[in-house]
């Protein structure tokens, strides 16, 4: 196991996310992150990637804590993909995705043939190739989710985190983003760790399913066996059927919405004419 | 930034950036052809070709009097401090994200021109020399306050830095009028050194700010790739290897080096360190290595047309040339303010 944390103690300033939250990242596999917002899923990963740092606990990246490497040694085994992605102006997608050899470059100096070489790979593999003099402003959403993940992979590392990599994408593009990265695990055996949203989404296309809640992990494992409705219960608050994917047969989660959890005002207030 | 409103798409017109050599040689060629043609402008006006001749030695003694101990100094001064100007602001812009930031909009110049005044108003009869000390001093406390207010949760946000510097800046501009409204003497002296003024430049300001810049422009042409990952965000940046608070903390340094150096030989010079790095963008794009190099050029053609209107418009009266900047800067500020928002 190359990536783990023990009793972590999250906080920002005065917010306290988690206080004693420990993770096992399995090697080789896709794992999800679940919950809701302000469960701590996206801060275990900041945590995870060394991008926060606790105030108690530790983060052990192959064998030695995080916070004994080097922020580039760091950036060398393990790669991130934030939530908050800004790419600079008028920049193209070769450009953009020439940033992921940064920490194998050194301060002075150009590319090397082995840069080269990594940037025509993470185009290739991510179907961006045609895309390399394009400016990243122009392109569809999930052009660009794409050529973000080409970013981090170019980077070389078999340890691959993203923050809600699907975030903001119609579903068709979610669908596309998830289907890469299904296929850098099958192919190139990348460990592969996600927030994700969509619960059914990230039933489809992980390994391993961690449900968060409050800063306290509470179940993990292969979806098929942890997707209940009383998890949905215990984690969301909501009720929810759960049915098979009648292609694929993971679990699905079907909310159901509570009437009594609506608020009382939210009658029409436009009542049609001649009604 | 396709996080800013500015950059945003369709807005600007988008000169692409496929040939920043060519923009950087053109920009080259006018500089230098404005430095000559502006060179006689002045009180003693010597008309080109004149100038030129004079430049190298032939012509009237008083021609060559002029040209060399008045005019040369000024427009090697416009250059070198139209340049530093435009690279501490393509600095702070790249390190804060934030493409209305510059040295006067986050405080360092009016911390480094409060220095100075604080100077002259302790110590009246304080030697001239000691000047650029006080404006050191002034910028980088101001700096430094402005970054510590901003610090927060083992970091600072472009917006929050911006915002502390607004705030800064406008203390120090009041702390000023109230020095120059208790103090009377030295205020004329003060005044005219404050609204950023090239007529009493010298070839001794030029040595003094020389050194200053051959220092400071190298380590920044080392920093621009790790300013251009800056760009990324800071949690990109930090994922791919970057130390980003140390980098911000040294490039932001240099920056207000060089911005400090400027106001203690010119005075508060405005605009330029805004608008320079932003129009360079807008012709080259945002990487640092040809980013900078295109703002500089442009702020040297920007103080040389400032300084050759400021004094060639009326004369003998001399408009300082920070005026000038100002009057052409603020209504192109507005500008931007208005895309932004």
């Amino acid at each position: 196991m190359r990536l783990s944390a023990s009793n972590l103690a999250l906080q920002y300033d005065e917010l306290v996310v988690a206080t004693d939250l420990s993770i096992d990242v399995p090697d080789g596999q896709i794992s999800a992150l679940i919950g809701p917002n302000g469960s701590g899923k996206s801060t275990l990963l900041r945590a995870l990637a060394r991008l926060l740092r606790p105030k108690g606990g530790e983060v052990v990246l192959d064998g030695k804590a995080i916070s004994s490497y080097t922020t580039k040694e760091v950036a060398r085994r393990l790669a991130i993909l934030p939530q908050v992605l800004i790419s600079p102006e008028s920049i193209t997608v070769e450009e953009l995705v020439a940033y992921g050899r940064f920490p194998q470059r050194r301060s002075i100096g150009g590319m090397r043939a082995e840069d080269r070489e990594a940037i025509n790979w993470a185009l290739e593999v991510t179907a961006t190739s045609d895309l390399r003099d394009r400016p990243v402003d122009h392109l569809s959403g999930g052009q660009r989710q794409r050529v973000w993940i080409a970013l981090v992979l170019a980077q070389g590392t078999d340890l691959i985190l993203l923050d809600e990599p699907t975030t903001f994408l119609d579903i068709a593009y979610q669908l596309e983003v998830l289907e890469l990265l299904k296929h850098l695990h099958a192919t190139e055996g990348k460990t592969i760790v996600m927030v994700l949203h969509d619960i059914n989404m990230a039933c489809e296309y992980s390994q391993r399913l961690f449900a968060l809640r409050n800063g306290k992990l509470v179940a993990q494992g292969d979806p098929r066996d942890v997707l209940s409705a009383s998890l949905i219960r215990e984690v969301f608050g909501i009720d929810a059927h759960i049915l098979e994917h009648p292609t694929s047969g993971v679990p699905m989660c079907i909310p159901i919405a509570a009437p009594h959890s609506r608020p009382a005002e939210q009658a029409p207030a436009v009542v049609p004419v001649g009604s | 930034m396709t996080a800013t409103p500015v950059a945003a798409p369709g807005v600007a017109v988008r000169v692409h950036a496929r040939r920043p050599a060519v923009v950087i040689v053109t920009l080259s060629g006018l500089c230098l052809l404005t430095a000559f043609l502006t060179l006689g402008v002045g009180a003693v006006r010597v008309l080109e070709p004149h100038a030129i001749e004079a430049l190298f030695g032939h012509g009237t003694a008083d021609q060559i009097r002029t040209i060399r101990t008045y005019e040369l100094p000024r427009v090697l001064i416009a250059i070198l401090v139209g340049s530093a100007l435009a690279i501490s602001g393509g600095v702070i812009q790249g390190v804060t994200r934030n493409p209305l930031a510059a040295p006067d909009i986050i405080g360092v110049v009016k911390g480094a021109a409060l220095g100075t005044v604080f100077l002259l108003w302790a110590y009246p009869l304080a030697a001239v020399s000691y000047l650029p000390v006080a404006a050191f001093a002034g910028g980088i406390i101001a700096m430094v306050i402005v970054y510590l207010a901003a610090y927060k949760n083992g970091g600072t946000t472009p917006v929050r830095l911006a915002l502390v510097g607004i705030a800064v800046s406008a203390l120090c501009e009041s702390i000023i009028r109230y020095v120059l409204l208790v103090q009377a003497n030295g205020i004329g002296h003060a005044l005219v050194w404050l609204t950023g003024s090239l007529a009493a430049i010298d070839m001794n300001a030029v040595y003094q700010i020389l050194p200053w810049i051959a220092v400071i422009l190298p380590l920044l042409v080392f920093y621009a790739h790790k300013l251009d990952v800056l760009g990324l965000g800071d949690d990109m940046a930090s994922g791919l290897g970057l130390s980003v608070e140390r980098t911000r903390r040294i490039a932001l340094a240099l920056a207000v080096l060089l911005a400090s150096a400027c106001v203690a030989v010119a005075g508060s010079l405005l605009f330029i360190g805004l608008i320079a790095p932003h129009m360079a963008r807008r012709l080259v794009g945002s990487r640092h290595a040809v980013l900078l190099p295109t703002a500089a050029l442009l702020g040297s053609l920007m103080l040389l047309v400032a300084d050759a209107i400021g004094r060639g418009a009326d004369p003998p009266i001399e408009l300082p040339a920070g005026m000038v900047t100002a009057v052409i800067g603020a209504p192109y500020f507005v500008y931007l303010l208005t895309r932004s928002l």
